[in-house]
């Protein structure tokens, strides 16, 4: 059981934020700016030649002499789609990292499909990988949850190469979450611009695991890397760890940085925080969900 | 040192521990596996940083060496080491020669005086030495004593010499060493240390070229000025005299101090003082007059007082004052114009009388000391020739007479009087008649003072010790006395023979010379008692062998006062010695023994173990700041 059930519940009184993007084809239990055939009255406009009659407002006509469109405001689908890192780096010294990523995965997720938004999740390392396409509704999270949970975490990470293959385009608005750790130092941000060009907003979680930060042993010792196996022999001091953790800290800050810069939300995510705390106050600070 | 003992040696199984360490540290060094999410971070730090050298892999086993130092420090502490006593080397004899002269007084050393420094060396190597050693420790000064071989440790010689202190002249090292062969046979073979300043101690290079001949020298400083020795000169006839001094000074520079004369009744009041300049290096004879109320003791003080006390004074003891006794040596009475002369011209004479005794009583009187200081022969003669004195001989003709006569002569014809002569300078005997007269070749040591063509009719001689005046005729067979000239004669003799005292050193006594009486002493007397003025405990009783003695023990320098019966007197002591006041020390030669390990300490191993248990806790902290610094 990825959740109990009063963190479902705090779930479902979430949402996920799309600034910009209000076209979905399908309703929605979401507010478009998209004015249409709502019930809730919305705005004025000014008349234009072609527009519905049935939406003139007469009573300012009668008072003004202009006409002006009433318009109400429609709420509309979102595609979401969720783009989980499953490379082996990922899975961190103890796997926490990975069911970490998992349940958070499973938890923007559900947000959601609790939404009648349309959640696509595909899991990437050096390429895309087969995901799960267009559900819709909170009951379809049953058929998603396995999915996640049987996600292997293996391969480098290559967001380049796993954004190039294109998704399946949908009409509407469509927001893409990324959940990574984005250990692919030269090719994150092409693979996020590869993301962007395929006109979805972009959210990064940013994982860190606090094994990353700080090795937790000196001496002599050998570096393995989790995902292409290199290894590397350092006699690491203190004063190296040292060095070692501003340059990953100023690395964090080139790639916010890059992030905000490209209009790409950006929330770095340590993963020994409580998950519940990650959703509710995290991601909600970081503009990623909302509150309806 | 010897090495060092292990009280616990067991505690060496300790250093076993030596094999785990090293594997831990090894074991704690080794290469581990560590997965990272990403080298190409790694990489990024790893580019800035230096290549491993060799110095950092020396500072690897840095750790590794503190630890086992650590290791090596407590199994240390807890096997208690102590330093090994000097239990291999065969027993061996020790003589030490302990100067004893004065000079070792000398204050040049610091909180102490030479000898004070000398007692601490000697007491230092006695304790050093180990128990089974034998030790002759022999004084070297005035007096040669010994004591040993005993073991060094023994309370024979620690009161032999805690009993030694310094005084008298010289260090008579061969003296000293002839004793120590007779009471330690294998002295060729011993260890012979010498400890002094060397100070005028003759013999010492020869002594030192030996092998097993060690020098302790002590003392530091020679600039020193020193009275050699003093003497008082107050003639017949004046109550004031003279006081002579003569100063060495020892230095390189010249000096100038005031030399002051102190007397009185109480002996310390200044009698004369004046400012006196020394050459460096030279000797400074200096006279100072003294009044008639002197005293009887007279200290010459020199200026400045400086490290060396002993020769700073000098002790004068002045007899009292007293005229001189005439004693008229005739068959019954007298010429009565002698006697009337005597009387009458008392005070003008300065004498204290006169007395008459026959030629007989005169030689039994002679035979039990001087009977008077002027001895007039009127018409008789000696028994036996004088060999010291004041003699006027009146006609005498016997053979003892100290003249050479060479005739008689009637009425003869004064022609020539000794008016160049002191004595007979205001003196014209022209109008001088005799009827029979003696007459006299004057030898060599004589002069004439009234001749006639045959010879001298008057003469007066000086041998030696011998003053006297010859008149070849009887007073009563001229009309000598009659003229004014006689009573101006007798008193130009008088004085003459006054100031045939001369002054001379040996007025007053040197330390460690013995001292003994210038005349006879009174029949009856055994034994005198000799008395330290300075210091009333140190009296001494010497046995009177033939009216004589001689004492020996005046070892440092001040009054000694002489109890002989009924009579006493009191002489000076002096220093008075060049080579003792020459303080140089003879650091040149020094040739210290090497000192044998000492016995260790009870307690000794506790400290040991303490300095290396602190020395681990030191390794170890170090250690660990070092892993800290270096592994965190």
């Amino acid at each position: 059981m990825l959740f109990d059930e009063e963190f479902i519940r705090s779930l479902e009184y979430l949402s996920i934020v799309a600034r910009k993007i209000l076209s979905g084809q399908e309703r929605a239990d979401r507010e478009s700016l998209r004015r249409g055939g709502s019930i809730e009255f919305a705005d004025h406009r000014t008349y234009t030649p072609g527009d519905e009659l049935k939406y003139l407002d007469w009573n300012v006509y009668a008072r003004h002499g202009h006409l002006f469109i009433k318009e109400f405001s429609a709420e509309e689908n979102v595609h979401v789609r969720v783009f989980l890192d499953a490379s082996r780096s990922m899975a961190g010294a103890t796997g926490a990292k990975g069911d970490f990523a998992k349940r958070l995965a499973a938890a923007l997720a559900y947000v959601g499909l609790a939404h009648f938004d349309q959640i696509s999740f595909f899991p990437f390392a050096a390429t895309l990988g087969d995901g799960v396409r267009a559900l819709r509704g909170k009951q379809r999270i049953f058929e998603l949850l396995p999915f996640i949970e049987k996600i292997p975490y293996a391969g480098t990470t290559s967001l380049e190469a796993a954004f190039r293959t294109p998704v399946p385009k949908q009409r509407g608005r469509r927001v893409g979450l990324v959940i990574s750790d984005l250990y692919d130092l030269e090719g994150y941000a092409r693979g996020l611009r590869l993301l962007l060009a395929q006109g979805l907003e972009l959210r990064v979680l940013h994982l860190v695991e606090e094994g990353d930060l700080d090795p937790g042993r000196t001496g002599r010792l050998k570096l393995v890397d989790r995902e292409t196996r290199r290894t590397r022999e350092v006699l690491l001091t203190e004063p190296l760890a040292a060095r070692y953790r501003l340059v990953l800290e100023a690395w964090l800050e080139e790639v916010e940085s890059w992030c905000l810069a490209s209009e790409i939300g950006y929330a770095r995510v340590l993963t020994s925080l409580p998950l519940e705390k990650v959703v509710v106050e995290l991601l909600r600070r970081k503009g990623v969900l909302d509150r309806r | 040192m010897n090495g060092i003992e292990w009280v616990s040696p067991a505690a060496g199984w300790l250093l076993v521990l030596a094999a785990p360490v090293v594997a831990l540290h090894f074991y704690r060094g080794r290469k581990r596996t560590v997965e990272v999410p990403c080298l190409a971070l790694w990489e990024r730090v790893l580019a800035t940083e230096v290549a491993g050298s060799g110095l950092r892999a020396l500072s690897n086993l840095l750790p590794l060496a503190l630890c086992l130092a650590a290791l090596v420090g407590l199994a240390g502490a807890a096997g208690a080491p102590r330093p090994a006593p000097a239990a291999e080397r065969p027993p061996r004899s020790w003589a030490i020669l302990l100067d004893t002269s004065l000079s070792m007084r000398a204050r040049d050393v610091e909180n102490g005086d030479r000898w004070s420094e000398a007692v601490a060396r000697v007491r230092a190597l006695l304790a050093a030495l180990p128990a089974r050693d034998r030790v002759l420790l022999v004084s070297c000064g005035t007096a040669v004593r010994a004591v040993g071989p005993h073991p060094p440790q023994t309370e024979r010689i620690a009161s032999f010499l805690a009993g030694l202190a310094p005084g008298g002249v010289g260090a008579p090292l061969e003296r000293a060493l002839s004793i120590a062969r007779e009471l330690l046979p294998d002295l060729d073979a011993a260890e012979i240390v010498l400890v002094s300043d060397g100070a005028g101690m003759s013999g010492l290079d020869a002594f030192l070229r030996a092998p097993r001949r060690w020098f302790v020298c002590v003392g530091s400083r020679s600039d020193h000025l020193g009275l050699l020795g003093a003497g008082v000169d107050r003639r017949w006839g004046s109550r004031r005299g003279l006081v002579f001094a003569r100063v060495r000074n020892y230095g390189k520079y010249p000096r100038e101090t005031l030399v002051t004369i102190r007397g009185g009744d109480q002996g310390d009041a200044v009698l004369n003082s004046r400012k006196v300049a020394f050459p460096a290096g030279a000797e400074v004879d200096v006279t100072l007059e003294i009044p008639p109320d002197a005293g009887e003791r007279l200290v010459v003080e020199l200026g400045d007082p400086d490290f060396f006390a002993e020769d700073r004074r000098a002790w004068v003891a002045l007899q009292p004052f007293r005229r001189p006794r005439v004693l008229v040596v005739a068959h019954g009475a007298p010429d009565p114009f002698l006697a009337s002369t005597l009387s009458a011209l008392r005070e003008a004479l300065d004498v204290e009388g006169s007395g008459t005794v026959t030629p007989e009583r005169y030689e039994a009187a002679r035979g039990k000391g001087s009977p008077g200081d002027i001895t007039v022969f009127d018409g008789t003669s000696p028994s036996a020739p004088p060999t010291s004195g004041n003699y006027l001989f009146l006609g005498s003709e016997g053979e003892h007479v100290p003249v050479r006569l060479s005739g008689r002569v009637e009425k003869p014809v004064v022609w020539k009087w000794g008016g160049d002569a002191a004595i007979f300078r205001p003196i014209a005997v022209d109008a001088l008649r005799i009827g029979v007269a003696r007459v006299a070749q004057p030898g060599a040591e004589e002069r004439a003072l009234i001749e006639c063509p045959q010879g001298a009719l008057a003469l007066f001689g000086d041998r030696e010790e011998l003053h006297y005046a010859w008149v070849g005729f009887r007073l009563a067979d001229s009309n000598f006395p009659l003229l004014v000239a006689f009573p101006l004669f007798v008193k130009g003799l008088f004085g003459w023979f006054a100031g045939r005292r001369e002054w001379a050193f040996d007025e007053c006594y040197a330390v460690g010379s013995p001292i003994a009486p210038r005349a006879a002493l009174p029949q009856g007397v055994s034994e005198v008692t000799v008395v330290d003025e300075s210091d009333a405990t140190r009296r001494w009783r010497v046995p009177v062998t033939r009216r004589s003695f001689e004492f020996w023990g005046a070892d440092r320098p001040g009054f000694y006062r002489i109890e002989a019966g009924r009579t006493g007197w009191r002489t000076g002591v002096n220093l008075a010695s060049a080579s003792e006041s020459d303080l140089a020390p003879r650091r040149d030669l020094a040739k210290p023994p090497p000192l044998p390990a000492r016995e260790p300490e009870p307690g000794e191993a506790g400290r040991w173990s303490l300095w290396l248990a602190c020395g681990a806790a030191a390794a170890l902290l170090a250690e660990w700041f070092v892993s800290h610094r270096s592994a965190g």
